[in-house]
């Protein structure tokens, strides 16, 4: 059974029409990443899959279930924009997420906050962006969810750090048989991360597939195909 | 319940610094007021009544603490929480009445030791030694009865209307505000309009109650208070299950 089954997919606002009827299914333990440019997409696909906005027209599941408070339940959101609590220490805001689910490691939120050189008892406010951004992958990574959704999580990291975290996410902190989608612009910083990928252009798919057989197909990179898909 | 407790205390926590002026403003008041009671009650003695009045500001905390999770886009993070939203909704109507409550238990308190106090010089000027000669008496379970029916019944339908004020502005795509005032006016219509039928009907059930009032003491009046403070029970249950209704049914980043 596939993690993600997405079918005929709608959303539509007021005057725009942010998804087009789109069709796609992710396999469970693959990393896909979901590329595209700005007003793509991208972002309204991870806030249906997390249950944060629903959709006009459609059918979502995950692991089977339409998506609500199971699918919560077992799915790591992390929005492009800046969602935590302020006031909140690193600390209070993992415990506080972290009281929600289950399979919370506590151990791992610590070993991941330390891996990020980040200080539990700092006040989020007082955080820059890009310590901001690394509190996101904290989030992501501490429990075995089922489904990791990052939207552009990669904003607000230094260059020089991009890879290194992501390395250290996908191989040393990532949980056995999750599925991570990953949405970006910067597909370079994903490419050698992704098993599969998806091209969005304007709320519809562009192209879709392994990554790896459209590297052999087209002979090209995933940045290279972006340029041309999306141009 | 658990998420409940941990939504509750995050909430709590949130709005501290409203909740920190607000009783700092009744402990404040009443203290104010009880230093100024001299052998002659002093005007300043009315002030122990203005904490009273925060119950018309406490709906506005609600929405505020709805609102504010969207200007803080920390809604992104709450929705996405494995809780149902009416749970989202209702630790925040908790907090809220929490808050007036302890407003409510505060005041009053400083409400019968005045009162107390009052009736004291009154008995000592009054030369009888009899507390029943004295006008208005106010006994402690008259003061605690009358001031808690209408703080409830001022609270309540107010904090439900609130309820569903919010319930509506998460639904409405434009003119949130004039949706808002659009609710408690409306609310309050229909509050008012329902009152004697329900009312009514609640006598039948429960009839009523055989009070004295403190102005002319020794005058066993019958007394539909506490059916207005049932009947604004129930107004406000309306107003909090609509606004559960419609946040759990809308709502969306």
């Amino acid at each position: 059974m596939a993690t993600v089954e997405i079918i005929d997919l709608v959303k539509r606002y007021r005057s725009t029409q942010a998804l087009r009827g789109i069709d796609l299914r992710f396999e469970p333990g693959r990393v896909s990443g979901v590329l595209g440019e700005n007003g793509s997409g991208k972002s309204t696909l991870f806030r249906i899959l997390a249950g944060v906005t629903r959709p006009t027209r459609g059918s979502v599941l995950i692991d089977g279930e339409n998506v609500g408070v199971e699918t919560r339940r077992m799915s790591a959101y992390l929005p492009e924009i800046d969602s935590f609590y302020t006031w909140m220490s690193i600390e209070e805001q993992l415990k506080f997420i972290g009281s929600f689910h289950p399979g919370w490691n506590a151990a791992k939120a610590r070993e991941l906050t330390h891996f990020m050189g980040l200080d539990s008892s700092a006040r989020i406010g007082e955080l820059s962006k890009g310590q901001r951004a690394r509190l996101k992958f904290i989030v992501a990574f501490s429990w075995p969810s089922r489904l990791v959704l990052m939207d552009e999580p990669l904003g607000g990291i230094d260059p020089p750090s991009r890879t290194r975290i992501l390395r250290a996410m996908m191989q040393e902190f990532r949980a056995e048989e999750q599925t991570i989608l990953i949405s970006t612009h910067l597909v370079n910083e994903i490419e050698e991360f992704v098993d599969d990928v998806v091209f969005l252009h304007d709320g519809e798919i562009a192209l879709q597939g392994n990554a790896d057989a459209l590297r052999n197909d087209r002979g090209a990179s995933l940045s290279q195909m972006f340029e041309e898909v999306l141009s | 319940m658990n998420d409940f407790i941990t939504l509750y205390m995050k909430e709590l926590r949130a709005q501290r610094m409203v909740i920190g002026v607000l009783l700092l403003g009744t402990l404040g008041l009443s203290i104010y007021a009880l230093t100024g009671l001299g052998d002659v009650p002093q005007p300043r003695l009315a002030l122990i009544i203005l904490p009273y009045a925060s119950a018309l500001g406490l709906p506005f905390l609600l929405i505020h603490a709805i609102s504010s999770e969207w200007s803080a886009q920390t809604h992104y993070q709450i929705l996405a929480l494995p809780v149902p939203r009416w749970l989202v909704l209702l630790s925040k109507v908790a907090v809220v009445l929490s808050l007036g409550v302890v407003i409510y238990l505060c005041s009053t308190v400083f409400l019968q030791v005045i009162a107390d106090r009052m009736t004291a010089m009154m008995l000592a000027q009054d030369g009888s030694g009899d507390s029943f000669r004295i006008e208005p008496h106010m006994d402690g379970s008259t003061v605690w009865a009358v001031s808690g029916i209408v703080y409830g019944v001022l609270l309540l339908p107010l904090l439900g209307i609130a309820c569903a004020a919010s319930g509506v502005r998460v639904m409405a795509q434009r003119f949130k505000g004039l949706s808002t005032l659009g609710v408690f006016v409306a609310g309050a219509y229909l509050y008012g309009k329902l009152q004697i039928p329900i009312v009514h009907a609640l006598e039948k059930i429960f009839g009523k109650w055989e009070l004295d009032l403190p102005i002319h003491h020794g005058t066993a009046t019958a007394s539909d208070v506490h059916l207005l403070l049932m009947y604004s029970v129930l107004f406000a249950a309306l107003g909090v299950g609509v606004g559960a209704v419609l946040f759990e049914k809308y709502v969306e980043a």
